[in-house]
């Protein structure tokens, strides 16, 4: 076999891959691309030509969805609920994972049990109930409520998440810390913490994820337009009554562009940070 | 333990003592944070009894206003909505052509929201001489209610003669409270924190002597008994309570003073499992204190409402009406005897459709997420970076986002889909004409937002697995495939079980996509069981069978969870 040969078996061998990965990509991209098309668009109508990249270029759309009188209320809103559920989610969730993951106490199998099973409670039998709990604290129509409830479901699968990645940090770490006379809580703060970074990074992100996406509690809980996370009003821009799919698709670009920013900057953390919660190491 | 009377005394008068004591000990953290929760659980049951006793201020004044003054067709709930300083005409029906006149009266009431001015001083001066006799009538948030005929104003602002005025004024009566709650409440908040401050305080036992230890034992359950000896007066209160309110219970039989007092269970597994610890290390304490947060939270605002959803399985919903019926939704369900097996509403019918729903979802997300992992983790392959990023969007797009777009998408007269199918020379597609078209549109866009979430994790553990690995396989003379099969699957293996099982489970329970795609078209075929559940409760306002439906789709996922995690190593290696 000729070196020119095993070259170019090489050079197959390393580039076959995108002759797969690069239509897969393409297809997996059009509907987003038309996504942005719409949103360029000065018209409201979904119809639109097979071709995915825009041809006309207009921000009418985006000024349009932008200027609304509730918009910079909404968007608030929804910045507020998510920045609280994320602080509030994380850090309770931080603390119970790394109970989980480092003490042996009575109560930790259910404990643990317990979040995992409220992963599998339905949405409907939670929402009345929930809504009469929210409503007897008074909170209804009010961002803390939101809050309160999107942590809380957000909290289960943090803790599975940062319990897993707690257990890769080796105990030696945390013993050596101990002799140097750290207590229980410095250990926590000073030394799990840090270690914890990536982890920690991604789990924010879901909990912000959780908070930001959500829409069918938010319009369960807000009444007043004044209270509404953003989702609620970007769905009503194709809801039964109307069909603005140019705005609709502005506010969508506007909604998931600070979470699509979240997902590239936090992309190297995403793979690590989100696999060791499966994985025991 | 021969005499329990004993250390018990001696351990009453150490309270004092040990309480203070906790604080410099090094559980402080955890008093204080104890004491929070203890005055926030209290301060929930003192906010519900003042809002029993508006309630029922209200119903008496309701009932006051409604026999002093007999009017036809007396809306209660209209009473109750207006709002603060609003004032509305009320047709009455002395009139003799009165069609025309309340049609007029209704639309001026639309008017007098804005038009009517009942700041300006004479109308002023004529409400606070009218109203001022009639204190009686504040309610307990401090309006005050009432209603008149005014004549003379009508005939101003021309309208008809004979009005009712229907009046509601803010003034500042202060609310009685019932002083029992008051001292119910601080008589809890008082036992919880001294528990909790004693729980968490004495942390300093790694030197105790035997005898110290037989005293710790024997006074760490007859605190949390205390606790729950007067906290039970608070239950059976608020049960007693609840009884007495049996007409207006409505769906608010289930809020109230009860909520509080189930907030209270953490508390009692806390009490109850330091009585199995006691004596042994600190670190418990150390442990539960890290959990409680969390415990309370999810306590109250996931179990809490989860078992009054329980509770809401057994009962019906008529008109804001509970009434118990015990099982007999479980058995309307289970029995399906109201519709044929291929009926849309049959239970094992959604059902069915859930189980493929899942199942294709899973199988679609796992094959394509692991094989694109495979594909990007190749060594030397350029541009990994970007098809990594660009294959991640669908994850970042928020999914009724996705499920709209993809509803557009698949419309049979504008859809992309369809007019891409034109291109190829077929025919438009009803895609939620039929029942297979509605699936195809719900997985694929399910499909089109999940792979992503599959990819990412078993990019994750790709990496994990540790390269000389693949290098000894190579030198055995082990093939690519024998390689992938004996090394790659099987450490693949504890990173993505967990995966696939969560994310049944999460596809299991979609709910944006099937509602927002297909809407459970055609007549309703496409629905899940969630959906079903939602359409139940929202739809035809059928909350207790919604709520068993939903209770039954929890003990299929429980069930499923149980199979799984005997099934799989990585569940052990999760429960040890």
């Amino acid at each position: 076999m000729s070196t020119s040969q095993t070259q170019s078996v090489n050079q197959l061998n390393q580039h076959w891959p995108h002759l797969i990965l690069l239509p897969l990509t393409m297809v997996i991209l059009i509907p987003a691309l038309w996504v942005l098309k719409m949103a360029l668009r000065p018209s409201q109508s979904f119809d639109l030509s097979i071709n995915p990249l825009p041809s006309e270029f207009s921000l009418n759309n985006f000024i349009e969805v932008m200027s609304e009188p509730l918009f910079t209320v909404q968007i608030f809103n929804s910045i507020w609920v998510s920045a609280l559920t994320t602080l509030i989610g994380v850090f309770f969730s931080c603390t119970a994972a790394y109970a989980l993951s480092r003490y042996r106490f009575p109560g930790r199998q259910l404990g643990l049990k317990a979040f995992l099973v409220t992963q599998m409670f339905p949405g409907t039998l939670m929402m009345i109930p929930l809504y009469q709990v929210i409503d007897f604290l008074g909170l209804l129509d009010q961002v803390a409520g939101l809050v309160l409830v999107y942590s809380t479901t957000a909290i289960p699968f943090c803790v599975w998440n940062l319990k897993g990645y707690f257990d890769t940090i080796p105990k030696e770490i945390e013993e050596s810390a101990l002799i140097d006379g750290a207590g229980p809580f410095t250990l926590f703060w000073k030394i799990i913490i840090p270690l914890s970074r990536p982890a920690l990074a991604v789990t924010a992100l879901f909990s912000f994820m959780t908070a930001w996406n959500e829409y069918i509690l938010a319009a369960t809980f807000m009444n007043d337009e004044r209270a509404y996370t953003y989702p609620v009003r970007l769905q009503q821009y194709v809801g039964e009554y109307s069909t603005e799919w140019g705005h609709f698709a502005a506010g969508a670009i506007l909604v998931s562009a600070p979470v699509m920013l979240l997902f590239f900057v936090l992309q190297k953390h995403l793979v690590g940070g989100l696999t060791s919660g499966g994985v025991k190491g | 333990m021969t005499k329990p009377n004993q250390p018990s005394l001696a351990h009453q008068k150490n309270i004092v003592g040990q309480w203070i004591s906790a604080f410099k000990s090094r559980g402080y953290l955890g008093v204080i944070f104890a004491v929070i929760c203890a005055c926030l659980l209290s301060g929930l049951g003192l906010l519900q009894s003042l809002k029993i006793h508006q309630r029922q201020a209200r119903k008496a004044l309701i009932q006051e206003t409604l026999t002093a003054q007999i009017i036809p067709d007396y809306d209660q709930e209209y009473l109750g909505h207006l709002k603060l300083r609003e004032v509305s005409f009320v047709p009455q029906q002395t009139d003799a052509s009165s069609d025309q006149h309340e049609y007029a009266a209704l639309s001026s009431l639309q008017e007098t929201k804005s038009g009517l001015k009942l700041d300006q001083p004479e109308d002023k001066a004529w409400f606070d001489a009218y109203w001022k006799d009639k204190s009686e009538w504040f309610d307990a948030q401090g309006h005050l209610w009432g209603k008149r005929t005014l004549t003379l104003k009508a005939q101003q602002t021309g309208l008809p003669t004979d009005f009712q005025l229907l009046a509601k004024l803010s003034a500042t009566q202060p609310p009685r409270l019932p002083w029992l709650w008051f001292v119910l409440c601080g008589l809890v908040t008082f036992m919880i924190a001294m528990w909790a401050c004693f729980y968490f305080g004495s942390t300093h036992d790694s030197t105790q002597d035997s005898t110290q230890q037989k005293k710790a034992k024997h006074s760490s359950w007859s605190l949390p008994l205390l606790t729950t000896i007067s906290a039970s007066p608070l239950v059976i209160l608020s049960c007693l309570e609840i009884m007495s309110r049996e007409q207006d219970t409505g769906i608010k039989v289930a809020e109230g003073p009860l909520v509080a007092s189930l907030a209270l269970i953490p508390m009692l597994i806390l009490g109850l499992s330091q009585y199995k610890t006691a004596g042994k290390s600190s670190s418990y304490r150390v442990a539960y204190t890290y959990m409680m947060p969390t415990l309370l939270s999810v306590g109250i605002l996931v179990f809490v409402p989860f078992s009054l959803g329980v509770g809401l399985s057994f009962m019906r919903h008529h008109q804001g009406e509970f009434t118990w019926v015990g099982l007999s939704h479980f058995i309307d369900i289970l029995s399906a005897s109201d519709y044929p097996l291929t009926h849309p509403l049959n239970f094992y019918f959604t059902l069915a459709v859930t189980l493929f729903w899942t199942a294709s979802n899973v199988v679609l997300h796992t094959s394509i997420g692991l094989s694109l992992a495979l594909l990007l983790n190749r060594k030397g392959l350029k541009l990994k970076g970007i098809y990594r990023a660009l294959l991640i969007i669908p994850w970042a797009i928020p999914n009724y986002i996705t499920a709209l777009i993809w509803k557009g998408m698949f419309n049979q007269q504008y859809g992309l889909i369809n007019k891409f199918l034109a291109i190829l020379g077929i025919e438009p597609v009803s895609w939620m004409g039929s029942f297979w078209g509605a699936m195809a549109a719900n997985i694929s866009t399910n499909t089109w937002l999940g792979f992503p979430f599959m990819m990412v994790v078993t990019l994750g553990a790709l990496q994990s697995i540790p390269q000389d690995l693949y290098e000894a396989a190579h030198l055995a003379g082990a093939s690519k495939w024998q390689s992938f099969k004996s090394i790659t699957l099987p450490l693949l293996k504890p990173a993505l079980l967990p995966a696939v099982i969560l994310g049944s489970v999460w596809t299991f329970n979609m709910f944006n996509i099937i509602y927002l795609v297909s809407g459970g078209q055609p007549g309703g075929a496409s629905d899940i069981l969630i959906t079903e559940a939602y359409r139940w409760a929202f739809e035809q306002d059928r909350y207790g069978y919604a709520a068993a439906y939903s209770l039954i789709i929890f003990f299929i996922l429980l069930g499923y969870a149980r199979l799984t995690q005997r099934m799989t190593q990585a569940a052990e290696e999760v429960y040890s």
